[in-house]
């Protein structure tokens, strides 16, 4: 990572920091004693504040995930949706205190029950039933992403109630503006949180929708071929023209979608399992989901958009004469890929996790690969027990491995177990390379 | 935490950036929410008369410059475009012959600033008494009317006794005028004040922005057929 990459990312923090500030300014310019001396109105009044910075931390998150290219090349697609996963329960428990305390303050002040409140409200504020139809999704958002929730669901249901936020916080924006008292009779506040939302809705736009369907429409990218692997697993080979000019790497992923009835509709992430040519990119799926299921059935031909390419999970970022790569069952692909872009003069060490003998998936591929770059692969088979990921285990097989640079791709445990065995063997953090899973879905 | 800390750089530095153009008054006039509720100082100075008052002795006076220049929304149908237009044209020539009272307020406009009126001759007809009614404001925002207000205000020896805002169809006006009623009754704001800041400025309930606006409008209308 370059320093200039670094500096995108510091940048960004400080403009995040600024709309924060003007965010609290705009309520300490407007607020008076008066929304204090009451315990209704400090309900009230705390309730504002939630919401304020409630939405300001939703529209951040929304930001966080737009894929801005810049930000997405200096901080890591991964982080990125680290970042947006920690930010986005605050967000959504400010916006529910605000909420709850608003009906209360104003029940309060009104002296009327709860409910009679709401309806109050609902019937006769401006712009309030979208409002409440706004939480309503921002709610089911948070809660299917909650783990639990969310273990039990496809990810195609989380998705499309994920896709509701959008509209939720358009809904939401009216009734801020036409009855925040921070908003009425001040035009700058006005002003400023008008350009907050289109800001992020032209970023969104743009790099989630126009760039990624003009670049889609000029590399005319079409499914190619589908190769059966092994049980379960496919791979898709895809064709299209001037494809460097992507300047993809292996490792990286994109969000796929396949223009086909039934999932035209809907974008999936997937690792780029062979390094990408000029005329194709390759990736290779297991079925975990409906959509992974549907795949096989893609006809030759269909058109294929795409949004990417993402992740720094690449062999330029590695340093050291040595690389370490760790591979959790499927989690093999990126590292194929990847492991082809290295520079052949390293010494390389790929180790192989998989319960089953039938899931080291691209075996084949893989050993060819390491004959030609005289690389050794280690095929760890088996249960979790027999094959502890710590820092001592790797280095029965890899003696160099507190020198060298570390790939791990895979489940979440595995991606965990190796993370704390670097630490172990003091691989500082720069030279750990992480890509797991489940971060690619949002 | 480098990037905690510039996030908190960003913050801090907005926000001073902010409070040191525009200091926050926290206990400004033309303040928001249930302004109501707190002791309300206005921010700007009642004008005082710039010269004596050439008044009739009637307490009905209202010239007919004035009457142009004032009462540009009689009926429900006025138009909230309309209003603005004919106060903005009449006013100047009204201003060279007779020195009447703008009233800016009684616009639609919702410039926060109070507007005083420059000149307010024929103010403090000390001694008036009796009923008025105003005229009818929409509580409109944004061609979306939520019910006509009328207030009635009763007036003795130029003080108010008593007033009363109607609306119709009701909507958190209703309860709005449960709360500015007894405060203006109370004389928490002085005549000089609601005839000086704009309706826009004068405190409001919060939820009933609107419907409190065209309270003050009303009112305004009201006082001005009393001759004050």
């Amino acid at each position: 990572m370059s320093i200039g990459r670094k500096a995108n990312a510091d940048w960004a923090a400080i403009v995040t920091g600024l709309g924060i500030g003007l965010t609290a300014a705009l309520y300490l310019e407007t607020t008076t004693v008066a929304d204090w001396n009451s315990v209704y109105a400090v309900i009230t009044s705390l309730s504002r504040i939630a919401a304020l910075l409630g939405s300001y931390l939703a529209i951040v998150g929304l930001v966080l995930v737009s894929r801005i290219s810049w930000i997405e090349r200096s901080v890591g697609h991964d982080r990125l949706v680290v970042w947006h996963r920690k930010l986005g329960p605050y967000s959504l428990y400010l916006i529910t205190l605000h909420v709850l305390l608003v009906i209360l303050g104003y029940a309060g002040n009104d002296q009327v029950r709860l409910y009679v409140e709401l309806w109050r409200m609902i019937t006769h504020f401006p712009w309030m039933l979208p409002g409440v139809v706004a939480f309503v999704f921002f709610a089911a958002a948070g809660v299917t992403s909650y783990k639990r929730v969310r273990g039990n669901m496809s990810y195609e249901t989380w998705w499309t109630i994920h896709l509701y936020t959008y509209l939720g916080i358009s809904l939401s924006f009216m009734h801020q503006v036409l009855i925040g008292p921070m908003f009425l009779g001040h035009p700058l506040n006005k002003a400023y949180w008008t350009w907050l939302y289109i800001a992020a809705g032209v970023i969104i736009l743009l790099w989630r929708f126009l760039i990624p369907t003009a670049r889609s429409l000029r590399h005319n990218l079409r499914v190619e071929q589908i190769v059966h692997e092994g049980p379960g697993v496919i791979s898709v080979v895809m064709r299209g023209r001037k494809l460097n000019k992507l300047n993809a790497q292996g490792g990286q992923f994109f969000g796929w979608r396949f223009i086909a009835p039934a999932q035209w509709w809907i974008s999936h992430p997937y690792s780029l399992s062979a390094a990408p040519t000029d005329q194709y990119l390759r990736v290779t799926v297991k079925e975990l989901g409906d959509h992974s299921r549907i795949l096989n059935k893609v006809k030759p031909g269909t058109r294929v958009f795409f949004e990417g390419p993402y992740g720094t999970f690449v062999a330029s970022r590695s340093t050291r004469g040595h690389v370490v790569l760790v591979g959790g069952g499927v989690g093999i692909t990126p590292l194929r890929a990847l492991m082809e872009e290295l520079d052949p003069t390293k010494e390389i060490d790929v180790l192989f996790r998989a319960s089953k003998d039938e899931d080291l998936v691209l075996r084949h591929e893989l050993d060819d690969l390491a004959d030609k770059m005289g690389a050794r692969v280690h095929y760890l088979v088996g249960p979790r027990t027999k094959h502890p990921m710590n820092a001592d285990y790797i280095s029965k097989f890899v003696p160099a491995f507190a020198d060298s640079d570390v790939y791990v791709c895979g489940p979440t445990p595995l991606v965990d177990a190796v993370r704390e065995a670097s630490r172990e063997a003091g691989i500082p953090k720069d030279r750990f390379h992480d890509e797991a899973f489940e971060f690619h879905a949002v | 935490m480098k990037r905690g800390l510039l996030i908190g750089v960003g913050t801090i530095g907005s926000l001073g950036a902010v409070f040191a153009i525009t200091p926050p008054q926290f206990s400004s006039n033309n303040s928001t929410g249930s302004a109501l509720g707190g002791n309300t100082t206005p921010s700007t100075p009642a004008p005082t008369p710039s010269t004596p008052a050439p008044v009739a002795s009637t307490p009905t006076p209202t010239p007919s410059a004035t009457k142009t220049a004032t009462a540009p929304a009689p009926t429900k149908s006025a138009t909230t475009k309309a209003t603005p237009k004919a106060t903005t044209k009449a006013t100047p020539k009204a201003t060279q012959h007779a020195e009447p009272t703008p009233t800016p307020s009684a616009t639609q406009t919702q410039a926060p600033a109070p507007a005083p009126t420059p000149t307010q001759t024929q103010a403090q007809a000390t001694g008036v008494s009796g009923t008025f009614t105003g005229n009818t404001f929409p509580a409109s925002e944004y061609g979306r009317n939520w019910g006509d207000v009328r207030v009635t205000v009763t007036l003795k020896n130029g003080k108010i006794s008593s007033i009363n805002g109607q609306q119709s169809p009701a909507s958190r006006g209703y309860m709005a005028f449960n709360q500015i009623d007894p405060y203006v009754a109370a004389q928490k704001v002085t005549i000089a004040t609601i005839k000086s800041t704009s309706a826009s400025a004068l405190p409001y309930v919060s939820g009933a922005t609107y419907s409190s606006m065209a309270y003050w409008q009303s009112l305004k209308s009201a006082l001005q057929q009393a001759g004050i």
